[in-house]
Formats: structure tokens, C-alpha cells, sequence
């Protein structure tokens, strides 16, 4: 059955998990996307200015994040899918870096995944291009990535879940890892076979397939039942901007430039019934402090728009 | 590699002599006509009135020899004109009538311009044809049958003239905003040119990638040109920001300092393959936006420009083809050389002016002296791996050497080195 949820990040604040959860509860939401990317930002590793928070053991960390699973369990919200930080690794960082990214940072959310109880980590596949040379040269080191992962995966329940990527070209958006479909298609069968387990699936970020043009239809319908998340958000076609469907428009017709209509049939097409789950944060800080429950209470009234015409 | 230049933006059509001895006069020898042009304001209007006011086409005065007159009288003076000039063309693009109307009038109207236009094309000798797919108004459901139907119908007059019928990756405009049109995913290219060529049975039907198309979606067009590699014969080559659909000089759309468009991948693509097709470039766009009286400049710059990517696209082509390699230089150029080609294309040493060097073995390589260059076999060719190209090569001509001289560059080379190592 179809659910709704929404990322916790700008939600949820970790001095009263409880309250942040009710808030989510009270809007309407079934679900959240637990963005542990929030605890170690991408642009500090990029810069390679990383925090101590996954430099905490296990123990530590799980004390850390217990008011927050029992916050979610007393609202009755379900940790319907986590984000792992992201990059794991950079092509000119210093291995010190790299195996922190690697065995703490990578290790320590799987870890997390598990004490949550979710069964899905969308991952970030590397990007690597401009120096291999080509995205199937980049995809063999994502792959290393997902095989050092995948025993865990395994042991733990968890899939896996890669993120339809873009890059950058000057200011232009351009594809990154994981954007050929058939390609995603035929490696996530491969490994899941090789490991005789579902241990890698795929998460569709809707703001990165409009930046890149995609035919939503084709794109979710080609990957079937390997589509286990979503990643719902809008913008213009030219900035990631995260905002809520439906926002943008690009000529005086007033009509949306992005193909809302492609992702209907494309989920419907595959049966899709787990969780619509918006990546829709930045729309939460766009709005004054005192509308952020009318914002939420708007986003889940989108969701519930989606599940009617989904099951049309 | 065959490279011509787009005649939009540069020629008028009914007036073309300024503006093709533009062309001839910087050494352009081909040029791309897109028929489309020929299509008279006139008849363009009536087509649009039959969509507007939803008439039935029988019941308006249009059939299909006044379209046929109308198109033939303008193309057939303008081509006397282009060789008058000593201009060829390899490639040209047939109109294409992109109406919400009835299909099958709309295949019957556009399957006659581009019978006219295979004839046209092969008056010039012309091998390849562009043949956009039909779009507007063709759902996505009926788009293959609706395109199977109309391209079949070209197939005849394709094999009696023998011109080659062309694809092209189309976008599509979403209330503003470009996605990913009909023939815009590689896969779909491949599979429509292979049933296409097995409805025929034989081999008529090819793709032309249009890089700008690809630009509009970011995709990655090294990744394209490998699935479409089979049946690349024309690639288009122009610029743009990305966002707006403009066919700019290549290297003009920046952003943040940098190029908005992937250069790399296209060169890296087609060097991957050894690319040996038609090139075109278009730069309508950018010509438009010139005066008249610069165009001549922005030719000359655009002729160094397609001459510079063919160039940098057949580095490899021409490293495969030299039985034996010498470098000259021995810093960072050198380095990418056997980082990049070493092991695919060893050379025997490389040499250095620096005497102190000479002797050294730098990353596996001896450096020698230059004057070890006199001794070298006749199928020996020297790459020069240094920016200082022309100073050099005009030393080995001094010393005498009489071998092959060839410039290496290393700002599109197929791999980047990094330090670490995942895991």
C-alpha cells in the first residue's frame, strides 16, 4: 500500500526528537528519510573538512539516535528509508580520508540502517568520470563500493539503493553516476544474483531526472521492481533546487515543466506501492518558521494527490 | 573525416554569392544545406492555417505538386549557385512538417519533400540525408508505428538515389523546458535504425547525433556515441547554454569560467571509436547574432575551431597509424603520453634539449639527446610532447631530420591520473 513520508532534514531537531516526530505525525506523514548526510555535510568532505560524529563507536552513536527511534516509534512513524553521507570517496583525498569515509562513515550507517529497522540506504554512486574516462569505467568503482557493502547488506536485511546522479559542466547540469536505466537495470540483477539476496536497488530522485530531461515513464517503468525508493522534489530544470511539485513552470502557458504526468503512469505501470517519500527540505526553510506545518500538511495533500492517481 | 559548415545564419538562400564565397574564400569545401529553408513563407503559412482552423486537407487548394514546385524552383537555382562557388555537400537535411494534423497526410506531405530532397541531394552527390521523425502531435504510443510507416516510404527513392537515410535525436518541449524527445535515448536509436533496416532489407537507414540535442539534456555523450557507434555517419557539432535550443561557435557557452558543454566526452567518444564520418558544424546562432560584415572573421575562427576537434578526435588515429614512436620533450605532456598511450603505443625513447637530463629514465623512458633524432628509421614518427611546438619542430628541421613530425596534446586525454585508491 502506498505511504507518504518526507526527509527529516529541517524537521527534525535533536534535542526533541519527540516533538519533530509528532510534527511529522500531525501533517499527516506515515514515513520518513532518515538523512544521516545531515550529520556529516558533503560540502565539508569535498572540502575535506570532516566532523568527528562518525568517529563515534557504534555504541555511542546508537545512544546518540535512541530518543530519536523511539520518538518515531511512540508517533508510529515508520524509518522507511535512510541516506547515507555522501561522497565516499574522493579521487584526490588523502587515504586517511578515504578509509575514514570507508570503514567508519559507510560501515557505521549500515550499522545505523539496522538499529532503525529500515530496510533501505540510498548510497551515492561515485563519480569518477572525468578521470576514468567513462561511466562504465566509474561504475567499477561503485560496484567495489556495493560489494564492500553488500555482506552487510545481506547479513542485515538492508538493500541498497543507488541515486539517479548529475555532474557538473561550469554551471550546466550534466548526467552523473547511475543515469543509464538499463545499465542500473542489469547490474542490480547481476549483483543481487551473485549474492542471492535483494541487496541493491534503486532510488528515483525526480529534482535530478528533470534537471537532466529524463522520460520519467521510460526511466521507471524499465526499472520495475527494483524501484524500491523515491526521492519526490521540483525544480526549475536548471538548479537542484528541492522544492514541491508542481512548483515550477517555464513559459507563460503556467503549466509545469516537469513531466508529472510521465511519473504517475511510470509508477503505475510497475505497481509501485511503497512509500512517496519528498526531498522537499528547502521548501521548509523557503517558508516563514510559522507556515512550516502548513508547508508539510500541503506536501502530504500532494502526496495524497499522487496515490489517487497512481491507483487510478 | 569530412568536416562542413552549416549554411544557416551565413547564406541567404534566395541571394546566396556573398555569403557561400564567405564560406569558400576560409577553406570550407562542403557545406550542409537544410532544405527546410526552401520552403516557401507562403506555403508554411497555409500548412499552419489547416492546423489552426482544424480544416480537412482535402477540402483546402493544397496538393502535392504545388507543394512540389514551390520547394524545387527555390532549391534547384540556389544549387547552380553552390557550384558556381566550387562547393560540394556530403550532407543536407530534408524540411520536415511538423503539424497536428491527420497522419496520414502528415506522412504523405513530408514523405514527398524528402523524396524530392534525396533527389535534390544526389544532383550534389550527396551520401546522407537527415530525416527528422515525425513528433508534433504523434503520441508516444504511435510514435514508432507513425515513423515506421514514414520512413518506409523513403526507402525506394533512398536505394534508386543512393542516399542514405539519417535519424536525428530530437528534444522536447515540455511547456519551456527541453527533455528527451523521439530517437533522444540511444538505445531507441539503435533498435528503430535495426528494424528499419530489416522492413528494407537492406542497409538505408543511419543515424546523425546532434550535439547540441544531447547538451540540452546534459547527456553523456561519450556514453551515446558508443551505443549508436554502429550507425554514426554524421555528427553535429554546436554549442549552447544548455537550456535554450541556439546552435553557438563551439567554446562560447561558459559558465563559472568553465565550458557548459562536455567537450571532452565528445572528443573522448569519438577518438574511442576512430570516428571517420561527416562533421558538421553549425553555428546559426552566433552568425545571427553578427554583423554581416564579421561573418568572414567568424568563419576563419570557426574553420580553426572544426579543424582543432577533428584534429584532437584523430590523435589517437594518427599515433595507431606510425609504426614507431619517438617523444621529444620529458615533462608533464610527456608523462600523460605514457600514462594515457604508453602501453597501447610505446615509443622507442623520448629526448630533451636539457643535457643534464639526458641518460635519465623518466617514468620507463630513456631521455636521450636530440641529435639521437638523426639516426632514427624512415617509419619512425616524432610526437612532440612540449606547448613549444612550432619552436621545436623548426629545430628538427634545422638539424635536418627528415621524419615525420606530429604534435602530441594532452588537454582532452582519455584518462586523468588520481592518487588514491578506493578500499
Amino acid at each position: 500500500m502506498l505511504e507518504i513520508g518526507v526527509q527529516t532534514k529541517n524537521i527534525i531537531d535533536d534535542k526533541n526528537p519527540y516533538e519533530s516526530f509528532k510534527t511529522i505525525k500531525e501533517a499527516g506523514f506515515t514515513s520518513v528519510d532518515f538523512g544521516l548526510n545531515t550529520y556529516l555535510e558533503s560540502k565539508y568532505v569535498y572540502r575535506q573538512q570532516v566532523n568527528d560524529f562518525f568517529k563515534k563507536s557504534i555504541k555511542e552513536l546508537e545512544e546518540f539516535f535512541t530518543p530519536h527511534k523511539e520518538a518515531a516509534k511512540a508517533n508510529n512513524i515508520k524509518i522507511g528509508q535512510m541516506h547515507m553521507p555522501y561522497p565516499l570517496f574522493l579521487p584526490n583525498g588523502t587515504k586517511e580520508l578515504n578509509d575514514f569515509l570507508l570503514n567508519d562513515v559507510a560501515v557505521k550507517s549500515m550499522e545505523l540502517c539496522k538499529f532503525f529497522e529500515c530496510e533501505y540506504i540510498v548510497i551515492h554512486g561515485l563519480s569518477l568520470t572525468r578521470y576514468v574516462g567513462s561511466k562504465d569505467e566509474e561504475w567499477e568503482y561503485t560496484e567495489k563500493l556495493v560489494e564492500f557493502l553488500a555482506p552487510m547488506a545481506k547479513e542485515m536485511g538492508i538493500t541498497i539503493c543507488l541515486e539517479n546522479l548529475y555532474s557538473g559542466s561550469g554551471d550546466h547540469i550534466v548526467e552523473g553516476p547511475c543515469c543509464n536505466v538499463r545499465k542500473n537495470v542489469e547490474r542490480i540483477d547481476r549483483i543481487n544474483e551473485k549474492h542471492g539476496a535483494e541487496i541493491l536497488g534503486f532510488c528515483f530522485d525526480t529534482g535530478h531526472a528533470n534537471l537532466l530531461g529524463f522520460d520519467f515513464e521510460d526511466f521507471i517503468t524499465t526499472l520495475g521492481h527494483r524501484l524500491k525508493v523515491l526521492h519526490i522534489h521540483d525544480n526549475d530544470g536548471m538548479k537542484d533546487l528541492h522544492q514541491i511539485p508542481f512548483t515550477f513552470t517555464r513559459n507563460l502557458e503556467n503549466k509545469p515543466s516537469t513531466d508529472w504526468s510521465g511519473f504517475v503512469k511510470g509508477l503505475r505501470n510497475i505497481g509501485y506501492d511503497k512509500v512517496l517519500s519528498f526531498e522537499t527540505a528547502p521548501a521548509l526553510t523557503s517558508f516563514p518558521e510559522n507556515m512550516k506545518k502548513d508547508a508539510l500538511e500541503f506536501i502530504v495533500k500532494i502526496g495524497v494527490y499522487f496515490v489517487n492517481e497512481i491507483e487510478k | 573525416m569530412n568536416n562542413l559548415i552549416n549554411i544557416d545564419g551565413l547564406v541567404n538562400v534566395y541571394s546566396p554569392n556573398q555569403g557561400l564565397k564567405n564560406i569558400s574564400s576560409v577553406g570550407f569545401e562542403n557545406v550542409f544545406i537544410n532544405y527546410e529553408n526552401f520552403i516557401s513563407m507562403e506555403l508554411k503559412k497555409r500548412l499552419e492555417t489547416i492546423e489552426i482552423n482544424n480544416i480537412e486537407i482535402n477540402d483546402i487548394e493544397i496538393d502535392s505538386l504545388e507543394i512540389k514546385e514551390d520547394f524545387l524552383k527555390s532549391v534547384l537555382k540556389f544549387q547552380e549557385n553552390l557550384k558556381s562557388q566550387n562547393l560540394k555537400s556530403g550532407v543536407n537535411k530534408a524540411p520536415s512538417v511538423q503539424l497536428n494534423i491527420d497522419k496520414a497526410k502528415l506522412i504523405e506531405i513530408n514523405s514527398l519533400l524528402v523524396k524530392e530532397s534525396i533527389a535534390l541531394s544526389s544532383k550534389l552527390g550527396c551520401k546522407f540525408l537527415i530525416v527528422s521523425p515525425l513528433s508534433i502531435g504523434v503520441t508516444k504510443e504511435e510514435n514508432w508505428d507513425i515513423n515506421k510507416k514514414f520512413y518506409t516510404t523513403l526507402a525506394s527513392a533512398s536505394k534508386e538515389h543512393n542516399v542514405q537515410i539519417l535519424l536525428e535525436n530530437k528534444p522536447k518541449d515540455l511547456h519551456g523546458h527541453y527533455v528527451r524527445g523521439v530517437c533522444a535515448d540511444p538505445y531507441e536509436v539503435v533498435c528503430w535504425i535495426e528494424e528499419l533496416n530489416k522492413e528494407v532489407k537492406e542497409e538505408i537507414f543511419g543515424f546523425s547525433m546532434d550535439m547540441g540535442v544531447c547538451n540540452l539534456f546534459g547527456q553523456d555523450i561519450y556514453d551515446f556515441i558508443k551505443i549508436v557507434q554502429k550507425y554514426l555517419k554524421v555528427v553535429i557539432i554546436r554549442d549552447n547554454d544548455g537550456r535554450t535550443n541556439d546552435s553557438l561557435m563551439p567554446f562560447s557557452a561558459i559558465g563559472n569560467g568553465m565550458p557548459k558543454t562536455e567537450w571532452i566526452n565528445l572528443i573522448r567518444g569519438l577518438r574511442s571509436i576512430f570516428y571517420d564520418g561527416e562533421v558538421v558544424l553549425n553555428i546559426k546562432s552566433t552568425a545571427n547574432v553578427y554583423s554581416h560584415l564579421l561573418h568572414s572573421t567568424i568563419l576563419q575562427t570557426s574553420k580553426a575551431i572544426i579543424d582543432f576537434l577533428i584534429w584532437q578526435i584523430e590523435i589517437e588515429k594518427r599515433l595507431s597509424e606510425s609504426k614507431k614512436i619517438v617523444l621529444f620533450g620529458a615533462g608533464n605532456m610527456c608523462k600523460n603520453y605514457i600514462n594515457s598511450y604508453g602501453e597501447k603505443y610505446p615509443p622507442m625513447f623520448t629526448c630533451d634539449n636539457n643535457e643534464e637530463r639526458w641518460g635519465e629514465n623518466f617514468n620507463g623512458l630513456e631521455i636521450k639527446s636530440p641529435e639521437e633524432l638523426k639516426n632514427l628509421p624512415d617509419d619512425c614518427v616524432i610526437f612532440i610532447c612540449n606547448i613549444f611546438y612550432s619552436e621545436i619542430a623548426e629545430q628538427l628541421k634545422k638539424m635536418g631530420i627528415k621524419n615525420k613530425i606530429e604534435f602530441f596534446n594532452d588537454e582532452y586525454l582519455p584518462t586523468l591520473q588520481f592518487e588514491s585508491k578506493l578500499g
